[in-house]
């Protein structure tokens, strides 16, 4: 594989206060530098404005943030955001960093789509790390109810990636909801067109749908695959391994 | 900070301000990407806020994007286009004028800085501009201030045909988008606080030339500059000086500028060279008028 989108959830970027995780931040860059180095293509779709921006306010996260102070965090957090990608990426591993800011109805106008595929194109070739996230200052949509699985599947059909990797805080798609039933396996194989039949317990799970969801959409396969396990990109991209599940 | 502190806050706003800076502003001679204008307005507006505390918000509508871009990639530049150089330089861009409203001296608290970038969809429905006005609204509550930009890399209009090898001709277009923007913006963002008790609106256009003239100054030396001027007189000269006028963006800037004056005829509004030293003070705070002020008759 050599162009490959991959997408950090925001539970690997938040704390427990609600900020920013700076650690995993460096963790992941080191990662992506080895691929960097390896010729491969990435594309990154990160999440972690609000994040930010509740750490540049010093504010903890509460139970009450309204859509709109939780959009007014990520206007104040996603260039913070962006400086520690810069800050890290650029100074510490000469890798420069572009942000792209999208919203679903970008996708919706074909003028629209053809300007970000050539503006994306560009970078790879250029060598720069597309930054991708999603323009939630404007977006009409609840940031929660907004899956950035989607988006990394509408980025890799956009610039045709060969992998799309989705890392979050479980290990995979389980056949029951691992954080209620200790006997929940993890599905290291699914083919999509078995995913009609996949009907894991908890199907109220959001981000168990919102990964299915992503993968109806996407042309290239999904590993899904925990973001904390140590070298999980040089694992699926470099050594071709799969230490979650591969949805193909 | 919840709805009714939030509402509270909003309230004691009397003065807005609506600063728009053209991209030159923010290059040296050699087009390197210089900082230098970003902490002249920092400092400014510390001023502003010492004086007039939290009775005074402020709104940036910044280009730059391209330009800090370009001045990044060096000799890569030509093989970018002006929206990869945006989608590099933006972050760049914002990074600057965060540090530029980092406090100066111990015990200075730093001024936040948020970053929206927009496109003319995101004003297309009531909708929208609900939700937009809302988020600003949230920001200039707590005292941060919005930045906003067009969003270039996903819009189709205006950069579409910048090509890396673009003439200024085509470079002047992009710069007029955002003219356009800004106006577009200072209308919402003055719309959207009309409930509020402003007693003072400003729309600052702010460029590398020095006002609005009778004809081009570059290459007329006799361009006699207006200290003040008419809707009516924009008018007069946005008829007769397409040519002369158009170099230099002035007519996309005279299109704001009339936008707005005419919307809004207690809103005053200035063109004016960013370069002056304490323009946007002289305006505020000393009741001068350090360019060319567009008056309604």
């Amino acid at each position: 594989m050599q162009r490959i989108v991959v997408k950090i959830g925001s539970q690997l970027l938040t704390r427990e206060n609600g900020w920013l995780n700076i650690e995993f931040l460096e963790k992941l860059v080191k990662e992506i530098k080895r691929l960097h180095t390896n010729k491969k293509e990435v594309i990154l779709i990160t999440s972690g404005a609000v994040a930010a921006g509740r750490e540049e306010l010093k504010q903890k996260i509460h139970p009450g943030e309204t859509l709109h102070e939780k959009q007014a965090l990520a206007a104040i957090g996603q260039s913070s955001l962006m400086r520690k990608y810069h800050h890290i990426f650029t100074k510490e591993n000469d890798i420069h960093v572009a942000q792209i800011l999208l919203q679903l109805h970008d996708f919706e106008n074909l003028d629209t789509v053809q300007n970000t595929h050539n503006v994306l194109k560009l970078l790879l070739r250029r060598g720069v790390l597309p930054v991708v996230n999603e323009n939630e200052v404007t977006s009409m949509d609840e940031i929660k109810a907004l899956s950035k699985d989607r988006l990394a599947a509408k980025i890799a059909n956009l610039v045709g990636a060969d992998a799309i990797v989705l890392l979050s805080d479980v290990a995979g798609l389980f056949d029951a909801n691992p954080h209620t039933n200790p006997k929940a396996k993890l599905i290291s194989e699914i083919q999509k067109s078995d995913l009609k039949k996949f009907r894991p317990k908890d199907a109220k799970d959001q981000e168990v749908k919102d990964k299915i969801e992503a993968a109806k959409i996407a042309e290239a396969p999904i590993w899904i695959a925990d973001g904390n396990l140590k070298g999980v990109l040089t694992q699926i991209v470099l050594q071709e391994e799969n230490p979650g599940t591969l949805i193909a | 900070m919840n709805i009714d502190s939030q509402q509270s806050a909003l309230e004691k706003i009397t003065t807005l301000v609506v600063l728009k800076n053209g991209s030159n502003l923010l290059m040296d001679d050699e087009n390197h990407f210089n900082r230098n204008y970003q902490e002249a307005i920092a400092a400014q507006i510390r001023e502003i806020r010492k004086q007039l505390g939290e009775t005074v918000a402020f709104v940036i509508v910044s280009s730059g994007a391209v330009a800090a871009g370009r001045d990044r990639a060096g000799k890569n530049r030509r093989l970018m286009n002006d929206q990869a150089l945006a989608a590099l330089g933006q972050p760049l861009l914002m990074k600057s004028w965060d540090e530029a409203f980092i406090g100066q001296t111990e015990g200075e608290e730093d001024i936040l800085v948020a970053q929206a970038l927009v496109t003319k969809i995101d004003f297309a429905s009531k909708r929208r501009r609900k939700n937009i006005r809302d988020t600003l609204a949230s920001l200039l509550a707590t005292g941060v201030i919005p930045i906003l930009n067009e969003n270039d890399t996903v819009c189709v209009e205006e950069l579409k045909y910048v090509k890396a090898d673009a003439t200024q001709e085509t470079r002047e277009k992009t710069a007029m988008a955002n003219d356009a923007l800004s106006a577009m913006v200072t209308e919402e963002v003055l719309k959207m606080f009309a409930e509020l008790n402003l007693t003072q609106k400003f729309f600052i256009l702010a460029s590398d030339v020095d006002g609005v003239y009778d004809k081009n100054p570059r290459g007329n030396p006799d361009a006699i500059l207006y200290p003040e001027i008419s809707i009516a007189g924009l008018e007069a000269i946005d008829a007769n000086g397409k040519g002369e006028n158009g170099a230099g963006g002035m007519e996309t800037k005279i299109g704001a500028a009339k936008t707005i004056k005419s919307s809004y005829p207690d809103c005053r509004v200035f063109v004016l060279n960013g370069n002056k030293p304490n323009f946007l003070t002289k305006i505020v705070l000393e009741g001068e008028n350090p360019g060319s002020e567009i008056v309604a008759a």
